[in-house]
């Protein structure tokens, strides 16, 4: 959920802008701090050259206060003296200029290598499928029954490659986590390829970044970098199918969710939904937000959006339910029980 | 306004130009410009789609019996080429009539031309039910439909303007003015025959290659 | 072609009188509807241009009211998507590029020394057109079908499977009448200036601001058949009963394609709308200089430069895209070498601004503004040029803050320095001094508080096209920190309509030459008569109101009974031919209408474009045949 943040970090976002997780300039990856890094050297030598720019302007504009009320007559370009020595003032700072640009453009080469995507045997495979308004993920294994799917949320280990492989079937999406790399766009038709290696753990918030329809506001995302061994906790939880419901209110709710309009697009493995038009919800009470990051994910949120998800995402594919009270509380106790 | 006492005295210049002098003549040079360009951005979308296909022409699974793959027909292709060249005759005809103010001429070479014009319409309509696709069959058909549409339409603009050209060289005579209209017609001609010999090597002989 | 002696006062009343029987228009509303004064044609476009400007800025102010505050429940998500479309697609076709054409139609005449453009009633089709696009796609919007996916609408969004309705083919349908009345203007342009200048005025002394709109055509003339091709690629993918498939990917047809066909001409486009208003600046920054620009040459060749090099840089909107990595990088190259022209253009005015003696009024206030707010977007742009850097910035708010800054600061800022420069010409009355400072202040005032903190909304991670945000994502301060700019930017709009309401009536009269500046629409009355000069100029410099020699003469022996000017030959403008131009015609509205109806029936069906033929056909024909004879119809003057 959005608590993420901790009064301690919000505190210092409000000071410095710099320490939050979900900004450019806060980088957590490998990639994002070559960007990061390249980002301040090109903000710093073209900082100065603006203000050189301004500051040469604003003396043309004070060296000569008087408003002539006599306008002088102007001369001919060939009989006003020190021209030439203008030109080859400008011909110099024209070519300062060339080589500060050759220089950016080295700076900027040297960080597109760090981009360049690499082939590392140990990286961990993700498709990322984007929809309207959602994610869909897969994480990917040499062992076919080891691959499982989840939505909206990601986990990934610190200091291991991840190659995310970016696909969509509908319209263009562009995954974007500021804080772990610059964005990719998901092009029907051509599928991409983004590397990154998480260098801090944390949890990180990224949004679509490609206008994909009516609910691209809220088509966000989290990705969650934790050390090695605490993904390999969250990756053997994830590869279990749903718990079964054991309270008489959660069975209840289970048969809601199987005889209800829900099992058209949601699945959860372990029972007999299995449809992917929509995320798929096996281990939905362990994720931090619901409705791709729209809200944070708690009981009263999960009634609002099931009940009326047109006033939290208007447009989105997501029918209302329509239940009663008391369905829609046992419906939750189920829902609930999905870690 | 400044005081002078010498002016430029130029009333005993000519009142029309029959050719690149004329202002009408750039506006059409600029005109046939813009719609190369067209052309082109067609084209680089025609190399560029033929990277999403395996098999190019690609293969017509619409039809029945379902095509593997089969080029445009080239001797069909040949029956509106051979009669656009052979249409340069009489245009070139007016064109140089006009030159000279023959009023005769221009009125036999642009009837000659609107009739060549008709048939190569009605041709070209004939080539495009030929082709072995339909536009909306996939993306290389609907560029290729749009490509010798286009040009369908260019020829079917220049003989209506050849209409035009010579409703006025009968019902008048021919005056400098539309004298070198006829010719600036017939430079667009001369652009709508040019342009297709690249097209057609595109459509029809590229794919074989 | 002889020197004789000038004409005296006797003759030259006669010649007066003859020559305003001859240019002036027809009185009444068919006069009015059928003018080819290429100065009431470009007035039209000017003030058409600015209504649509502000009509887009109260888009903006409406789409900055629901992201002022976070979760805002005052605009749902399906009308803000329509406002940020049509706010774009206006700025961009419907205000930029037509207030360009139209100041520069209205000046390269006066400029060079001749009456009118080449072809006059090919300029008014142009206009008219316009308007007509213009009100296509705001017909759309008033009834809540207007187009939501975006100025440049992506494909799949903006195709047949995801944008149903007619909403996309509105946006489509604008696009062509708006490409046609560009490229109508473009030609207007080239032709006039290549056959039309004052005899004398050689290649090496045409005004640079003459070259900035000459080049600029040339631009448009290559650019726009781009994007006019690939709105009616899109219009036919939607289309039912056509249905092709050049964008559809299931059938081999390519979004990426729909990318770089329309960025081919996006790109051009901003410089489109840019180097023109180079021409403004280095025509105010050498007038209030009180000397000819520093680097005349180099000028010229920079704008060339960059009119070459902007053709080579689209892929760069395309950073993001799975395009090859070797690709992009050429694309960084070239979009990094076009700042060298832009900077020696920038070295040259502030040279010219040093070494001369400025006089500090208006126009140069909002050029200094210019330097500002342009140089700042400018170096953004550098940044962008950068893979890495724009993977990041990409479709965030930090790339609406960078192209705000280049075409506010870079068009807008000198469209404002030009209206305060040519309003006398335009209308013989100078604007107020006070309410222009007050008008400058709030403008670079509000532009800065508005668009400054969206560069870090943008690194911060905000992206654009959102029709909101939520609360603890920091973003709060700076999106309310723009939305009150985005108010004082308003507020300055409306008192620079004071001022021009005001000072139409009321403003101090001008005379010829207010400013003491060197071209030659400076030569001629404020406003100008119907048929510019009473004999057409000759020059000797490229300052003809500074260097021309006294008794530099003038052309007569054109006849005042009919409707001639000069041509000259291309490269040093000696005289060629006399052409006649046409009367006032009724065909260039009639024929609008015709154009309209088809353009707007295909948006519903295909039929209405093979139909609307044959209409198109008899216009045109009466067109090329005879004119109507206005001054039977309606009362002569």
């Amino acid at each position: 959920m959005m608590r993420c943040i901790s009064p301690f970090l919000l505190a210092a976002l409000l000071v410095s802008g710099c320490a939050s997780n979900h900004s450019a300039v806060a980088p957590a990856s490998r990639e994002a701090h070559a960007i990061s890094s390249l980002w301040w050297q090109f903000f710093w030598v073209l900082g100065i050259i603006y203000i050189l720019v301004v500051a040469t302007v604003l003396i043309c504009r004070f060296k000569s206060r008087r408003d002539r009320a006599n306008i002088n007559l102007p001369q001919p370009a060939d009989s006003i003296p020190g021209e030439s020595k203008t030109h080859r003032v400008i011909a110099i700072l024209t070519g300062v200029s060339v080589v500060i640009l050759l220089g950016l453009l080295v700076d900027d080469l040297f960080a597109s290598r760090v981009l360049a995507p690499k082939n590392d045997p140990g990286a961990l495979n993700l498709t990322v499928t984007g929809h309207q308004w959602w994610w869909e993920i897969e994480y990917g294994d040499q062992d076919p029954s080891k691959v499982f799917q989840t939505a909206n949320e990601i986990h990934i280990p610190v200091g291991r490659t991840i190659s995310f492989t970016l696909r969509s079937p509908d319209v263009i999406h562009s995954l974007w986590v500021p804080s772990l790399h610059g964005k990719k766009d998901l092009v029907p038709g051509h599928p991409a390829t983004l590397v990154l290696r998480a260098e801090k753990p944390g949890i990180y918030w990224g949004q679509c970044a490609e206008f994909c329809g009516a609910q691209h506001a809220n088509m966000g995302l989290l990705i969650k970098a934790e050390s090695a061994s605490d993904f390999a906790v969250w990756e053997d939880a994830a590869r279990k199918s749903a718990v079964a419901p054991m309270t008489d209110q959660q069975k209840h709710g289970q048969q809601i969710f199987l005889n209800s309009t829900c099992v058209m697009c949601h699945a959860v493995s372990g029972t007999i939904a299995g449809s992917h038009n929509g995320p798929e919800l096996t281990h939905l009470a362990s994720r931090q937000t619901i409705a791709a990051g729209t809200l944070p994910n708690t009981r009263e949120n999960l009634a609002l959006w099931i009940q009326e998800p047109q006033l939290v995402k208007p447009g989105a594919r997501m029918p209302g339910t329509g239940l009663q009270p008391n369905d829609l509380a046992d419906l939750l106790d189920y829902l609930q029980t999905l870690k | 306004m400044k005081t002078e006492n010498v002016a430029l005295d130029v009333s005993d210049l000519p009142v029309s130009e029959l050719d690149h002098r004329s202002l009408v003549w750039w506006g059409n040079v600029l005109m046939m410009v813009i719609e190369t360009t067209v052309f082109a951005l067609l084209v680089a979308s025609y190399l560029y789609v033929r990277m999403n296909f395996g098999h190019w022409p690609p293969p017509q699974p619409n039809r029945f019996p379902p095509l593997a793959a089969e080029y445009p027909s080239i001797p069909m292709g040949l029956t509106t080429v051979i009669p656009l060249l052979i249409s340069l005759i009489p245009m070139i005809w007016a064109d140089r009539a006009a030159l000279k103010l023959k009023a005769n001429a221009v009125r036999w070479g642009l009837f000659l031309s609107i009739l060549a014009g008709g048939v190569i319409a009605y041709l070209r309509f004939r080539e495009l039910r030929y082709l072995p696709f339909d536009w909306d069959d996939n993306a290389y058909a609907s560029i290729v439909w749009t490509l010798c549409g286009m040009h369908l339409m260019h020829i079917v603009v220049a003989t209506c303007e050849n209409i035009v050209m010579f409703a006025w060289a009968v019902v008048h005579s021919l005056d400098k003015k539309h004298a070198r209209d006829v010719r600036v017609n017939a430079v667009y001609w001369y652009w709508v025959v040019g342009i297709w010999v690249p097209l057609f090597c595109i459509i029809y002989v590229g794919p074989r290659i | 072609m002889r020197l004789v002696e000038a004409p005296d006062q006797t003759r030259r009343s006669v010649d007066e009188k003859n020559l305003h029987h001859v240019w002036s228009r027809v009185e009444g509303v068919i006069g009015w509807l059928c003018t080819t004064n290429h100065k009431e044609i470009s007035l039209r476009y000017i003030i058409t241009a600015f209504g649509f400007f502000c009509a887009a800025g109260v888009l903006a102010l409406l789409m900055r009211l629901q992201l002022s505050v976070p979760n805002n429940r005052l605009i749902g998500p399906d009308l803000y998507n329509q406002l940020f479309t049509v706010h774009g697609s206006t700025m961009m076709f419907l205000f930029a590029v037509p207030v360009m054409e139209g100041v520069g139609l209205y000046l390269v005449p006066l400029m060079i020394g001749t009456r009118n453009v080449a072809f006059p009633r090919l300029n008014a089709l142009g206009y008219y057109v316009y308007l007509a696009g213009g009100l296509v796609l705001y017909g759309g919007l008033f009834c809540n079908i207007g187009p939501d996916t975006g100025w440049f609408s992506y494909v799949p969004l903006a195709g047949p499977d995801f944008s149903p309705g007619k909403r996309v083919d509105f946006w489509a349908q604008m696009i062509t009448f708006t490409e046609i009345s560009a490229l109508i203007a473009g030609i207007e342009i080239i032709v006039t200036v290549f056959k039309q200048r004052a005899p004398g005025m050689s290649i090496d002394r045409i005004p640079i601001y003459v070259w900035a709109v000459l080049i600029t055509a040339f631009m448009v003339i290559f650019a726009m058949p781009a994007v006019m091709l690939v709105s009616t690629m899109l219009a036919m993918d939607r289309m039912s009963h056509v249905a092709t498939h050049f964008f559809n990917v299931a059938e081999g047809g390519d979004a990426l394609l729909y990318q770089h066909l329309f960025w081919f001409f996006g790109h051009p486009e901003v410089y489109i709308i840019f180097i023109p208003a180079t021409g403004f600046v280095s025509t105010i920054i050498g007038t209030f200089s009180r000397r000819p620009l520093v680097g005349h040459s180099a000028l010229v060749l920079s704008l060339i430069a960059t009119a070459f090099i902007g053709f080579g840089l689209w892929v760069h909107h395309m950073f993001a895209t799975p395009v090859p990595i070797l690709g992009r990088s050429f694309f960084t190259g070239a979009s990094m070498l076009i700042a060298i022209p832009s900077g020696v253009q920038i070295f040259c005015w502030i040279a010219t601004l040093w070494t001369g003696k400025p006089v500090w009024k208006s126009p140069l206030l909002f050029v200094l503004g210019f330097f500002a707010i342009f140089v700042l977007g400018g170096l953004t742009g550098v940044m962008l040029a950068s893979v890495p850097l724009d993977l990041q910035v990409h479709d965030t708010f930090f790339v609406v803050a960078h192209f705000h800054y280049v075409l506010i600061g870079g068009a807008v800022f000198p469209l404002f320095g030009a209206f305060h420069y040519w309003f006398p010409k335009w209308t013989g009355r100078m604007l107020d001094e006070g309410i222009a400072k007050l008008t400058f202040w709030l403008m670079f005032i509000g532009f800065n508080l508005t668009f400054f903190p969206m560069h870090q909304l943008g690194l911060e991670g905000m992206p654009r096209r959102v029709y909101t945000y939520h609360a603890n994502l920091g973003w709060n301060g700076l999106n309310m920190a723009a939305s009150i700019g985005a108010g004082v930017m308003g507020i300055a709009v409306l008192c620079f309509l004071y001022n021009v309401l005001k000072s139409r009536r009321s403003g101090v009269i001008a005379g010829n030459n207010p400013w003491q500046a060197p071209t030659l629409e400076w030569a001629t009355t404020s406003p100008p008569q119907p048929y510019n000069f009473l004999y057409q100029p000759t020059v000797n410099s490229m300052h003809p109101l500074w260097f021309d020699r006294p008794n530099q003469p003038f052309v007569v022996g054109l006849k005042t009974d009919r409707r001639e000017v000069l041509t000259t030959t291309l490269l040093h403008a000696v005289p060629e031919h006399i052409h006649e131009l046409p009367e006032d015609s009724c065909w260039p509205i009639l024929l609008t209408v015709v154009i309209s109806g088809t353009l707007l029936g295909v948006i519903f069906n295909p039929w209405p474009f093979v139909i609307g033929m044959i209409p198109m056909y008899i216009v045109l024909f009466a067109w090329f045949w005879r004119d109507i004879d206005l001054k039977h119809l309606g009362r002569a003057k």
